[in-house]
C-alpha cells in the first residue's frame, strides 16, 4: 500500500520505494525492512514519518511512490511481529 | 606532505587556493560528515572560525579551509555534507572528488568523520567506504546529547572496537572532546596508512580476503552486493555499540512539529516568521544604513577632501577619485554591512534552530509551482527588503540548480530601494491613484517572480525534474550566540572579500564617466552631467528606449546610473536637472516637474505611458552592482551575467509593452 495512504500512528514495514527514489531514501538511512510511522500530516498534504529516531518529510507524490505493508504479516493474528529490518540505532 | 598544485580537472585538499591554510607542509586534515550532524560547527571550534570560503572550479559548492593547532599546526578542510561517496549532488560530487579522485599522494593525510549519535547507522555509511581506501579515518562522534535525551547512549569503546577506527567523542558547541579528538588524529598521522579494509559482517573489523586489497580490486566487486555489505555491517556495528532505553516517548521536537507544521498553524506560523525575517532586514537595519551613508557622505568626505587640501593634493582628479569614486564606493558597499550581518543572524537562527527545514516543509506546495522547493520562499521573500542579502540566503537550498534558479528570480523581487523612485515617478505623474500604481509594482514584481521562473522552467530547466521532497528534520536545539556569531562573521568576510571589488569599481566607472568632459571648455570634474562622458554612453543607449516612449539621455542617463545603486537613480536626476535645494539635495517639486516635461516630450504626449514603462523597466533590470556581486559569488560570473542578460530582455520587453499598450488606452 502506498504510504501516503497508511493511517496515521500506525508502524508500518517499507517494502520499496519508486526507483528514482531509492537512492535518496537509501542516503537518509532506509531501506527495505524497516519500520516506518506516518506522524502528521503537513500543509502541503505530505507526511512526517517517523523511522527510529529519525524524522522525514515526505510531499504527497514522494509519500504515494512509497510502498508499506503491515509489521504483521499473517498467517493469523497470533502470528508474531516479523520485521525485516530494524528501526533506528535498537 | 608536498603541497600540490591543483590540476584543471581534479581539485584537491592540497589546493592552497583558498586563503588561509596552515604552513606548507602541513598535514591537511579533511572534515566529512553528512549534513545537520554539527561538522561545521566542529570545524569553527577547531579553528576558532579562522575560516575562507572559496568557490572551487565548476561549482558553486563552498569548502571551508582553516588552520587547526591543537600543538603542530593541521591544514583543516570543511568538506561539504556528504551521506555517501555515491554522489547525488553536488555537494556530494565534491567531497568525493577532494577524498577518492586525486592520485594518493594528493589525498587528505586524515579524514575526520563527523558522526551523528542520534542517527548513528545512517552516519556510519560513509565511514564504511571511507575504510575500504587506504585513508586515515578517525570518527568525532556528536549530538552525544541529543541521543542521550532520547534514551540513547553510545559506547564509544565498543563503537571502535567494532569499526577498527578511532572514535572521539565531542560536543563542539561546548568545546569538549577536541583534546582527545587531536590526540587521535596525531596518533593515526604518526601511524601509516592502513590498507583497505571491507566489511565482515559479524566481526567487523577484520578484512575479509574477498574484499580487501587495492581500490581496483574493490572496484571489482557487484555493487550492490557491496552496498547490503555495508548495511550489514552499519547495522551490526550500531547494534553492539548503542543501548537505549526500552520506551520511546514523543520527543519535545515532536510536539514542536504537531503546532509548526500543523495544517493550519504551519502556514500561520511560517507567515509570521518571514513576515519577521522582512521587518528586520528592512526596519531594523534602515536606520544603521542611513547613519553610514551619512557618515561616508559627510564627515568621512569632508574630512578626506580637508586632508587632501592640508597635503596640498585637493586637485580635482585626485579629490574627485578618492571622494566620489573609492569613498563612495568603499561607502556603499559598507552600509550594505548591517543588513547583510543581519540577514546571516537570522539564516543562522533559523538554520541553528532547526526551524529552516520546517519552514521548507510549509512552503513546499506554493514553490512547486514554479519548479522550486519550498526552501526557495525565504530568499524570495527577503529581496522584497533587498535583493543582496536575499542572494546570499540561497545557500539554504541544497540543489545547485534550484540556487541558480532562486538567483535568478531575487532580482525581479522589488526591493526597497525601488520603492523612493517609485513614489516620487507615482506622486508626480499619479497624483491620487500613487499608492494603486506603487501597489501595482509590487504584485507586477510577484507576477515577474512566478512568470520568469515558469519561463526558465520551461525553457533552459525542461530536465529539471520536480524534486521529491525527502527532507531530513533535525532536531529542535536552543541556537548558541557562539555558533550564530562565527556562522554570521565567516558569511559577512566571503560577502565583503567578493563584493567589495565589484562595486568599487562601478561606482568609479561612474563617477568617471561623469567627471569628463566631452563638449565644451571644461576642466575634468567641473563639466555639469550634460557635456560629460556620461551623458553620450546614455545618449548612444537612449535610441533603444524609444519604442518605450522614453528615449532620452536624461531617463536612460538615470537607468545607467540605477545599476550601481537604485538609491542613485533620483540623485542622479537631480544632477542632471540641476533640481537640488539649498542643502544639496534633491528638490523633488522641481524635479517632478522636470522629469514629466521630459516624459512627455520623449513620448509624443503620453507622458503617463512612458512613465509606467520607465517604472516596469526598473522594476525589472538589474538591482544593482551590489546584487550582481552576490550573484557572482553565489552562482558564479557566468549565471550572473546571463541573469543580467535575462533581466535586460524582460525588462525592455515590459517596457515596450506597457507604453505601447498604455499609449493605445490612454
Amino acid at each position: 500500500m502506498p504510504l501516503i495512504d497508511w493511517p496515521l500512528g500506525e508502524p508500518a514495514v517499507l517494502a520499496a520505494a519508486g526507483p528514482a527514489l531509492t537512492g535518496s531514501i537509501s542516503r537518509l538511512g532506509l531501506r527495505a525492512g524497516m519500520s516506518l510511522t506516518p506522524m502528521m500530516r503537513t500543509p502541503g498534504r505530505g507526511l512526517v514519518v517517523a523511522a527510529g529516531e529519525l524524522r522525514l518529510a515526505l510531499d504527497r507524490a514522494t509519500a504515494a511512490h512509497v510502498q508499506v505493508h503491515a509489521a504483521r504479516r499473517s498467517p493469523g493474528p497470533e502470528a508474531a511481529v516479523q520485521t525485516a529490518g530494524h528501526a533506528g540505532e535498537r | 606532505m608536498a603541497v600540490q598544485h591543483r590540476t584543471a580537472t581534479v581539485p584537491s585538499c592540497h589546493d592552497d587556493s583558498t586563503g588561509a591554510s596552515a604552513p606548507s607542509g602541513s598535514p591537511v586534515v579533511a572534515l566529512a560528515g553528512a549534513p545537520n550532524v554539527g561538522k561545521s560547527t566542529l570545524f569553527n571550534a577547531l579553528t576558532g572560525a579562522r575560516r575562507t570560503m572559496g568557490n572551487w572550479p565548476g561549482t558553486t559548492v563552498e569548502v571551508g579551509r582553516g588552520v587547526w593547532r591543537p600543538g603542530a599546526a593541521y591544514d583543516l578542510v570543511d568538506l561539504p555534507g556528504a551521506y555517501s561517496l555515491d554522489p547525488v549532488s553536488p555537494d556530494e560530487a565534491l567531497t568525493r572528488a577532494l577524498i577518492l579522485d586525486p592520485p594518493a599522494r594528493e589525498r587528505p593525510d586524515a579524514v575526520i568523520v563527523a558522526v551523528d549519535a542520534a542517527h548513528l547507522a545512517r552516519s556510519l555509511y560513509l565511514v564504511a567506504q571511507l575504510r575500504e581506501h587506504e585513508l586515515r579515518v578517525v570518527v568525532a562522534l556528536t549530538m552525544i546529547d541529543i541521543a542521550a535525551r532520547r534514551g540513547m547512549s553510545i559506547d564509544t569503546a565498543v563503537l571502535q572496537d567494532a569499526i577498527g577506527v578511532p572514535v572521539v567523542a565531542v560536543d563542539p558547541r561546548r568545546r569538549t572532546g577536541l583534546d582527545e579528538l587531536a590526540t587521535r588524529v596525531s596518533e593515526v598521522l604518526a601511524a601509516p596508512a592502513p590498507l583497505a579494509r571491507g566489511h565482515a559482517s559479524a566481526g567487523l573489523a577484520p578484512l575479509p580476503t574477498d574484499v580487501a586489497g587495492t581500490d581496483a580490486d574493490l572496484g571489482r566487486i557487484d555493487d550492490l552486493d557491496l552496498v547490503d555489505e555495508r548495511f550489514a555491517w552499519v547495522d551490526a556495528a550500531a547494534h553492539l555499540a548503542v543501548a537505549r532505553s526500552a520506551q520511546t516517548r514523543q520527543s519535545w521536537s515532536d510536539r514542536i512539529d504537531r503546532a509548526v507544521l500543523s495544517r493550519l498553524g504551519g502556514p500561520l506560523i511560517f507567515a509570521a516568521v518571514m513576515w519577521a525575517v522582512f521587518q528586520v532586514t528592512t526596519t531594523v537595519a534602515a536606520p544603521l544604513q542611513d547613519a553610514l551613508d551619512s557618515l561616508f557622505t559627510g564627515p568621512v568626505s569632508s574630512g578626506a577632501l580637508a586632508l587632501l587640501g592640508a597635503l596640498r593634493l585637493d586637485h580635482p582628479i585626485v579629490s574627485g577619485l578618492l571622494v566620489d569614486g573609492i569613498i563612495a564606493g568603499v561607502g556603499m558597499l559598507l552600509t550594505f554591512v548591517p543588513l547583510m550581518a543581519l540577514m546571516f543572524l537570522l539564516l543562522a537562527l533559523l538554520e541553528d534552530s532547526g526551524y529552516l527545514a520546517r519552514a521548507a516543509v510549509v512552503a513546499d506546495r506554493s514553490m512547486r509551482a514554479i519548479g522550486l522547493p519550498g526552501r526557495a520562499f525565504l530568499p524570495l521573500i527577503v529581496g522584497f527588503g533587498c535583493n543582496v542579502p536575499a542572494i546570499s540566503a540561497t545557500r539554504v537550498l541544497g540543489g545547485a540548480r534550484q540556487r541558480v534558479l532562486t538567483a535568478l528570480l531575487v532580482p525581479f523581487t522589488s526591493c526597497t530601494a525601488r520603492l523612493t523612485v517609485y513614489v516620487l515617478l507615482a506622486t508626480t505623474f499619479f497624483d491620487s491613484y500613487a499608492g494603486t500604481v506603487v501597489f501595482a509594482m509590487y504584485l507586477l514584481s510577484i507576477v515577474l517572480v512566478v512568470g520568469v521562473g515558469w519561463g526558465l522552467r520551461a525553457t533552459l530547466w525542461r530536465s529539471m525534474l520536480a524534486e521529491p521532497l525527502l527532507l531530513d528534520l533535525p532536531p529542535y536545539q536552543r541556537p548558541t550566540l557562539r555558533v550564530m556569531g562565527s556562522v554570521t562573521w565567516v558569511r559577512l568576510q566571503g560577502f565583503l572579500r567578493t563584493a567589495g571589488g565589484i562595486v568599487v569599481a562601478t561606482v568609479a566607472i561612474v563617477w568617471l564617466l561623469q567627471a569628463t568632459p566631452v563638449r565644451g571648455e571644461y576642466d575634468f570634474g567641473s563639466a555639469p552631467v550634460s557635456d560629460s562622458a556620461y551623458a553620450v554612453v546614455a545618449g548612444a543607449v537612449a535610441p533603444a528606449f524609444a519604442p518605450a516612449g522614453f528615449g532620452r539621455w536624461e531617463a536612460t542617463g538615470a537607468l545607467v546610473t540605477g545599476f550601481v545603486a537604485k538609491e542613485a537613480v533620483i540623485s542622479s536626476w537631480a544632477q542632471t536637472y540641476a533640481a537640488l535645494d539649498e542643502s544639496g539635495a534633491a528638490d523633488e517639486i522641481r524635479l517632478g516637474e522636470a522629469i514629466r516635461r521630459d516624459f512627455e516630450d520623449s513620448s509624443g504626449g503620453h507622458g503617463n505611458a512612458a512613465v509606467l514603462a520607465f517604472m516596469a523597466f526598473l522594476l525589472a533590470y538589474t538591482p544593482c552592482v551590489a546584487t550582481l556581486a552576490a550573484q557572482r559569488r553565489e552562482i558564479g560570473l557566468r549565471w550572473a551575467v546571463f541573469g543580467v542578460a535575462v533581466q535586460l530582455a524582460v525588462a525592455w520587453t515590459l517596457a515596450v509593452l506597457v507604453f505601447q499598450v498604455g499609449r493605445l488606452i490612454g
